[in-house]
């Protein structure tokens, strides 16, 4: 019994002391910031900032289709253009969409959008990939 | 008096572990090739490769100054934007530095052609001090290998190549001294250490 009792005081404080990034932030990082910065800086004039810009904040409602279509071909952002080519993400799902959009939303944008489940996602996908799965 | 003897050593002890003791050479990194009785260390092979000026760029052109070496593709999503980070993080800490030049060879032999490599250089308002040069695809394996590196194209990778991201530092004798992961800012900042070093190597202040 005492032992079960250290075994399970060593288990929680091992647990309690593990704190994991939260999924959007994963996400983030894996996909987006080694391009678009760890706060959404960008680089230079090879690729945009996300933060404090027209572009983003004009076509939010786009974003889910930009992560997973990429862009080609010129964007002015700030009034600077870019035409570094953005490969779009493969196999994120609707719910990894929706994490990485809600971790940009309120971590990079001045002003946190309201929040995005994945069935908006869901929706704002058929507008531009009608095959997804 | 036992004690007073004790602390007497203990204090001498402390004040040698302080004193500044000249700091090691850099190694000479990669296989040497033995000929003869003479061990001969590694050494980067001669290359003339073409840079975003049009300008052909040698071993010759690069022996005045240390380097910094990396492989990269201007379309790269990956990789590469981190590596170029900690690059310009370099470049940023010897800012104005004239014994020092960056080498980035493009891998994607396919794409990456003179005018793009020039607007890669501009967007990332990258100085006169960097050279971004082609390498063509019978080059690549063994150019790779010289520095230590791994490069080739893989349908499957994203933006269509696969390749390390490590940093190298080339002395003027065309050996590489140290290299850092690119990926890995606190890999880079033992690199910055070691620039230093080697900077104090091949160009000793007079006394």
């Amino acid at each position: 019994m005492k032992n079960f009792l250290k075994l399970s005081s060593i288990l929680i404080l091992a647990t309690a002391c593990y704190n994991p990034p939260p999924e959007g932030q994963r996400l983030y990082d894996f996909h987006c910031a080694a391009c678009h910065g760890q706060q959404g800086e960008g680089l230079k004039s090879l690729y945009p900032a996300l933060a404090g810009t027209d572009y983003l904040a004009e076509n939010w409602d786009q974003l889910s289709c930009i992560i997973v279509n990429g862009i080609d071909g010129p964007i002015l952002v700030n009034g600077r253009e870019y035409n570094q080519k953005m490969y779009g993400v493969e196999g994120l799902s609707e719910s990894d969409i929706a994490n990485i959009i809600n971790y940009i939303s309120r971590n990079i944008m001045e002003t946190p959008r309201a929040f995005v489940s994945p069935g908006v996602v869901s929706e704002s996908l058929k507008s531009c990939n009608p095959e997804r799965d | 008096m036992r004690n007073y003897f004790a602390a007497l050593v203990l204090l001498a002890i402390a004040f040698t572990a302080c004193e500044d003791k000249p700091h090691e050479p850099l190694p000479i990194l990669g296989r040497a090739n033995i000929v003869g009785n003479d061990t001969m260390p590694h050494h980067i092979m001669d290359f003339r490769l073409l840079d975003q000026d049009s300008s052909w760029i040698t071993n010759e052109d690069l022996d005045p100054y240390i380097y910094l070496a990396d492989f990269f593709f201007t379309s790269c999503p990956t990789m590469c934007p981190k590596v170029k980070k900690q690059m310009m993080r370099i470049d940023e800490k010897f800012a104005g530095d004239d014994r020092i030049r960056f080498l980035c060879h493009s891998i994607d032999y396919i794409r990456d052609s003179v005018p793009r490599l020039r607007q890669y250089r501009d967007n990332l308002e990258l100085d006169d001090r960097w050279h971004l040069v082609e390498v063509s695809e019978d080059f690549l394996d063994s150019l790779t290998a010289n520095y230590l590196s791994v490069a080739y194209a893989d349908e499957s990778a994203p933006g269509g190549f696969d390749h390390t991201g490590n940093i190298l530092l080339v002395d003027r004798s065309r050996h590489i001294r140290a290299f850092a992961l690119g990926t890995d800012p606190e890999d880079v900042d033992q690199l910055i250490i070691d620039i230093q070093s080697l900077l104090d190597e091949e160009f000793p202040q007079a006394e």
